[in-house]
């Protein structure tokens, strides 16, 4: 007898449908999966037969040929065992006149038949869809993080047996409710900018750059609060639309870093790898492909402290991601490409003893460590960050102040308008904050009064400006502006916009 | 005959009994081969399967239980052995199911025990 039973695979974060084809033949028994199976798919022969056996029903001793479709595509996970097991019961007559017909079935077996969550549940349901399929039967830990997707009939069943007998009738199980979005909910952060005395100017450039989406450096002394600051940035980062939320979780979903108390990403992330992180990790690797860093850092924040620190070749491998928002990361068996539409925070100390240019203590570093350390980052990348903002030390007065500060909370509510202004602005193109503008956006949306225009001109001559930097000042300016709530951009803000981009002359161009 | 083979001798008529009793219809017994032997072959009514039988008979623990005598290289035998048998009548259209029975005899009483799909 055959069976057929559908099931999806995944390919970076493309899913394609798997047809699990089933016979049982008459002759000596064996049990044979083909169909370019990995080892972990080989081992599920095992699961299967003792799930079955375990269950209530009986595995038979007959000789079993179960095809993985399309056989020449590699597969790999445990995420066949259910579907297998289901059709051997099909082929076997233990489950009759089930009707699979629009159905996806997944899930990974335990040997007692209980199923077990697997990774990547979101992207597989999201394609599930996408191909017109009605139902799809899942693992009970990952219903949660399934209902996000409406219109799709989400089974959940927590063990075999459960399945045979709502397959066969005997019982129904009612699909999983649909949950509903809600964008940062009772959003409380461990960190809060009113604990941070004085430094407003760079709070005030944490601002722009949450608003707009900006790439950040800051430098400054040890212990001016560099770190201290850029912890406080996921309080006041806008919150999330439901687009944004759900590719989010596609990432974190094939990551398995999804659990059943965090089904679904409701906050940007923040993350911040060590400086002995390698380039694989960082930008996403493996045989087979998996996000790195940046992209597990997608539409959030990617946050480098001690940026000299890290290997030159791995802030190198930013340079690209940086610019197209997106990595394509090619391996013998397959290539895929993972979104990583990151903001870039990273912080240093402008020479090793880490007080040049400060007006606290001296610097003891001589002049060739200073070169050697500031040149560990490389002119491109420092031209891809668009606010370069010097953290100064504090003064004791400021310090012993108990005024409190302005809280984060206020300052998200002003990032939050501004965001919102973008992304009515730009909700056509697909497009979220300032920092994605194309070429053509940018000269449709930050158009400059003639004065603005001289003033541009001036700066790009004196400071030796690239024409990457020129365009990324006019959409930092655009962010300020839309801080200010102002159609247009003024002069003011294009000047706001400059001097983020002076400093690399004081450290680098000296 | 020796002591031995008296034991195995009589362990299969006892399992012979046992699967006739299970309404099993002994088809061949002690089919022997270049591959192998199979001590019982038989046909399961119920299943409509085709099962090859392995009788195991001991009288003391001492190499442990029955079964665990038929090891990798019994199990190849058996596996080759079962394949000429259907080769060499032609079945092509049953089910077919290896087991193995252990008979165990103390005091002069026996215990049989049905392990079946042994492979």
């Amino acid at each position: 007898m055959l069976s057929i039973v559908k099931s999806l695979a995944l390919h970076g974060l493309q899913g394609y449908l798997v047809n699990i084809q089933v016979d049982i033949s008459a002759g000596m028994p064996s049990f044979e999966i083909v169909g370019l199976p990995d080892t972990s798919i080989r081992e599920a022969k095992e699961r299967v037969k003792t799930a079955i056996k375990n269950s209530t029903s009986e595995f038979l001793s007959r000789k079993i040929v179960v095809n993985l479709a399309p056989a020449n595509t590699k597969k790999e996970g445990s995420i066949f065992d259910l579907p297998i097991a289901v059709g051997i019961l099909i082929a076997s007559g233990f489950i009759y006149n089930a009707d699979l017909e629009n159905t996806i079935l997944i899930g990974e077996l335990s040997l007692d038949g209980t199923i077990c969550p697997i990774k990547g549940i979101l992207p597989i349901c999201i394609e599930a869809k996408h191909l017109g399929m009605k139902r799809i039967i899942l693992p009970k830990a990952n219903a949660k993080e399934a209902s996000i997707i409406d219109g799709l009939e989400i089974i959940a069943i927590s063990n075999l047996n459960e399945i045979i007998d709502y397959l066969n009738g005997y019982f129904s199980i009612s699909p999983e409710p649909p949950s509903h979005f809600i964008s940062n909910p009772n959003s409380s952060y461990e960190f809060d900018f009113s604990e941070v005395k004085g430094q407003e100017n760079v709070k005030r450039a944490l601002e722009i750059s949450a608003a707009g989406g900006h790439n950040c450096l800051l430098i400054g002394s040890p212990g001016s609060g560099k770190t201290m600051l850029a912890r406080r940035l996921p309080s006041i980062l806008p919150n999330l639309t439901f687009d944004e939320a759900l590719e989010i979780t596609k990432i974190h979903s094939i990551s398995g870093l999804l659990s059943e108390n965090t089904p679904f990403i409701f906050k940007r992330p923040f993350r911040s790898p060590h400086h002995t992180i390698t380039e694989t990790s960082l930008v996403g690797g493996g045989r087979i492909p998996k996000p790195g860093e940046i992209s597990l850092a997608h539409f959030g924040v990617l946050f480098l402290d001690e940026l000299p620190e890290f290997n030159k070749s791995t802030l190198e491998v930013l340079r690209g991601p940086l610019e197209d928002k997106m990595v394509t990361i090619s391996r013998v068996d397959f290539s895929t490409t993972y979104p990583c539409n990151f903001m870039f925070i990273a912080s240093m100390n402008p020479c090793p003893c880490g007080y040049y240019g400060s007006k606290e203590k001296q610097c003891t570093c001589r002049e060739d460590q200073i070169q050697k350390y500031i040149h560990k980052i490389s002119g491109p990348l420092l031209d891809r960050i668009d606010i370069h903002i010097e953290v100064e030390g504090i003064n004791y007065q400021k310090l012993g102040n108990d005024s409190p500060s302005e809280s984060s909370s206020e300052i998200r509510r002003r990032v939050n308008t501004a965001r919102n202004i973008q992304i009515n602005r730009y909700k056509n193109y697909h497009i979220f904050s300032n920092s994605e503008l194309t070429p053509k956006l940018i000269s449709k949306y930050c158009k400059l009064s003639s004065k603005s225009k001289q003033v541009l001109e001036k700066a790009f001559n004196q400071l030796g400006l690239s024409a990457r930097a020129y365009s990324r000042i006019l959409k930092v300016a655009r962010t300020i502006a839309d801080l200010d709530n102002s159609k247009n951009i003024q002069t003011s803000h294009l000047i706001e916009a400059i001097q983020y981009r002076s400093l690399d002359r004081k450290y680098w161009n000296r | 005959m020796y002591f031995k083979q008296v034991t195995g001798k009589y362990g299969e008529e006892l399992a012979c009994e046992y699967l006739k009793k299970l309404n099993y219809i002994i088809i061949e017994r002690n089919f022997s081969c270049y591959q192998g032997e199979i001590d019982i072959v038989a046909k399961d009514t119920c299943k409509n399967e085709l099962v090859f039988t392995e009788v195991k008979t001991r009288t003391n623990f001492q190499y442990g239980s029955p079964i665990d005598a038929v090891d990798k290289n019994k199990q190849r035998h058996l596996f080759k052995a079962c394949q000429f048998y259907l080769y060499k009548h032609n079945i092509y259209h049953l089910f077919v199911r290896i087991d193995v029975i252990e008979v165990f005899i103390r005091n002069n009483i026996p215990y049989i025990r049905h392990v079946k799909q042994v492979l």
